[in-house]
């Protein structure tokens, strides 16, 4: 759905359910305001929670000079540039998972973290091994 | 709708890299985990409440008192009413939609993932408030499930009990629906119109729209009563000003789009079990989404036919007649095309389209009886008796209930892997079915002949009907365990099923592997 569709969605969907609730408050129930403004909230929350994050992505770029990590995160895009040669893939423990690191040095960036465990732990491995490649 | 499955590959399943044990089950954010938890949540709740049906007919097997006392069958037919509509049916429902959504709609997961894991923990809490709260002084909630002051300004502890139990219900519905809201407009497949949606979803797209809009009436109307118990407001309280029958517009209100909350998704189910036992496309899909949310819309505007007898203006009679008896107009339709697409199909009889058509009967049937009861003078006459008990189970157990059993044997064999034993599913509908008549259309006779709902007596008039209604309802909570056993032999083996163990049906779902993958849709389907 258009973001446009999505503002008309929630729009409609909140001059409902205030309407509702303020007719009820017209009539002395006016308990029933404060739940509908928080619910109505929660919604719009929850869409711009989900709108925020729908065009995050990382991209993994590896030539012979370079290796760049783009991180895109909410709207902000972020760029990593490291020297194959000097840079180290590390994996480290986090609570039942794992997260995955790209450092060199002390610059370090978190890859991988859109992939389940296994496809984490696969990248990391792909990751060492081209990096190592590039060594020798 | 052809639909190419993206590069998603269903050959490895990565479920032995998760938490294995309760963990697993306790930090869950896969949809299908958690829509497993919600349907033995809701089963399990169904027992609950069916335990206390039967205690309710064991003191109504014959006049006199037997089983337990008034006060106590009140709390039951109470907590019975809570516990079905809050804990059993609804999370039954929505454990349909955390399993089949994604997977109808090729989505990986649902959108937020860990507030659907959120959503379900916070029922336990409430059906351990609900329960417990028949121990406490003054036992459990004993107002009837509506809640109605004077009653529920006057008991004890067990009715806050309750009514929290009721606000912890309601933020897990409300979050869910925002989970589904937001899963089904931004997470569709690539091609994957509105209009090319299955039913299912687009049932659960309008419910969900519903529970958004009613659940603060709820959560307001059972807030002022608390707050008319302890805080010394007089919203519902005659003695302090305020208007008790106020309270019954604001529970109607929410209470009459709380029933198609339970029934939208029923139709879901039986649109997508219907047109795949029949083998030919459903008939009219644009006019059942339109029907849908017709009535909808319509659930708004009638509340008040639940309260005739308050008293209210011949004009408001008049209107709330005309309004109710206008759902049928939707209802009509889609009970019509229903028919027409069994109509010159390839029909055949497997457990689930059993069910569904004992569903397109018996709801059938409770909506004339919901007819009947819109007509204010009839109304006047049949409030509060077993009439009204009879027709709102034909729409609840026949209507629901019967179409969550035709979606759990439809979808069984994609949840398990394995098919279920057919004799015993046919075993089940049957006997439920006898059973549920046996129990319910007697009620009828005793509602025309007088007999008052949440009564733990009544007169020697009474007797023969309400024994054979006790003794169906023996019959049919016996009849439940048959689907317990069933569900426990596919989930231990049996003949494996094939992606597509129904040759009609159509749909995302039935392109992935079954059991379905841990993880599915990785990388989202083409719709053409």
């Amino acid at each position: 759905m258009t973001p446009r569709a999505l503002m008309a969605f929630f729009l409609v969907t909140a001059a409902l359910s205030l309407l509702i609730a303020s007719a009820w408050a017209f009539a002395g129930a006016w308990w029933v305001l404060p739940f509908a403004g928080i619910e109505i909230s929660a919604l719009g929350i929850a869409f711009i929670a989900f709108g925020r994050r729908v065009g995050d992505f990382e991209r993994i770029h590896l030539d012979d000079d370079r290796l760049i990590v783009e991180v895109c995160e909410k709207a902000r895009l972020s760029r990593h540039e490291f020297v194959p040669a000097w840079a180290v893939v590390e994996t480290r423990r986090a609570g039942p998972g794992s997260e995955v690191f790209v450092r060199c040095r002390d610059r370090q960036v978190a890859v991988g973290r859109y992939l389940d465990g296994p496809a984490r732990e696969l990248l990391a491995r792909e990751l060492s091994a081209r990096l190592r490649a590039k060594r020798f | 709708m052809a639909a190419i499955p993206g590069g998603a590959d269903h050959a490895h399943d990565h479920a032995h890299d998760h938490p294995s044990g309760i963990m697993r089950w306790v930090t869950t954010t896969n949809h299908k985990d958690i829509g497993s938890m919600y349907l033995w949540f809701s089963f399990a709740m169904f027992i609950v409440g069916g335990i206390m049906a039967m205690v309710i007919r064991a003191e109504l097997f014959e006049p006199g008192l037997q089983v337990v006392d008034p006060d106590r069958f009140n709390q039951m037919t109470t907590l019975h009413g809570l516990i079905m509509v809050f804990g059993a049916i609804m999370p039954a429902f929505v454990g349909f939609a955390n399993w089949m959504i994604p997977l109808m709609i090729g989505a990986s997961d649902m959108a937020f993932a860990r507030m659907n894991n959120w959503s379900f923990w916070l029922l336990p809490p409430a059906a351990i408030l609900l329960t417990t709260s028949l121990l406490v002084p003054g036992g459990a909630a004993a107002s009837g499930w509506t809640l109605y002051p004077p009653l529920t300004v006057q008991m004890g502890m067990g009715m806050d009990m309750a009514i929290f139990a009721v606000h912890i219900l309601g933020i897990s519905s409300i979050m869910g629906s925002i989970n589904i809201v937001t899963t089904i407009l931004n997470m569709r497949a690539p091609g994957m119109t509105l209009m090319k949606m299955p039913l299912f979803c687009w049932t659960w797209l309008i419910t969900a729209y519903l529970v958004i809009a009613v659940m603060p009436v709820l959560a307001g109307a059972v807030t002022m009563i608390l707050t008319d118990r302890h805080f010394g407001t007089s919203f519902f309280n005659a003695a302090g000003g305020g208007d008790p029958v106020l309270y019954q517009h604001i529970f109607w209100f929410f209470g009459h789009p709380e029933v198609y909350i339970i029934a939208i998704p029923a139709f879901g189910v039986v649109s997508q079990v219907i047109p795949a036992f029949s083998r030919k496309p459903l008939f009219g899909y644009a006019s059942m989404v339109y029907a849908t949310s017709s009535i909808a819309i319509l659930s708004f505007i009638v509340w008040a036919h639940h309260m005739y007898t308050v008293g209210m203006p011949v004009a408001g009679q008049l209107y709330f007649m005309f309004a109710t008896m206008l759902i049928a107009i939707p209802t009509g339709v889609k009970v019509f095309n229903w028919v027409a697409t069994m109509w010159r199909g390839s029909l055949s009889f497997e457990t689930p389209m059993l069910f569904s058509i004992g569903f397109l009967f018996l709801f059938t049937l409770g909506g004339f009886s919901g007819l009947v009861l819109s007509m204010t003078a009839v109304d006047v006459q049949l409030h509060d008796s077993y009439y009204v008990v009879a027709h709102f189970h034909y729409v609840m157990v026949a209507g629901a209930l019967f179409s969550a059993y035709a979606g759990a044997y439809y979808w069984l064999p994609k949840w398990t892997g394995h098919m279920y034993d057919e004799k015993l599913g046919k075993l089940h509908f049957w006997l439920s079915l006898v059973f549920f008549n046996m129990t319910f259309f007697v009620q009828h006779f005793l509602g025309l002949a007088g007999m008052p709902r949440r009564i733990p007596d009544y007169a020697l008039q009474f007797a023969e009907f309400n024994m054979i209604s006790s003794i169906g309802a023996f019959g049919f909570g016996l009849s439940q365990l048959v689907f317990l056993v069933v569900v426990l032999k596919c989930l231990k083996g049996g003949e494996k099923a094939s992606a597509k163990p129904w040759d009609g049906a159509e749909g995302l779902e039935w392109t992935v592997p079954s059991p379905a993958p841990h993880h599915t849709f990785e990388t989202p389907p083409i719709i053409k």
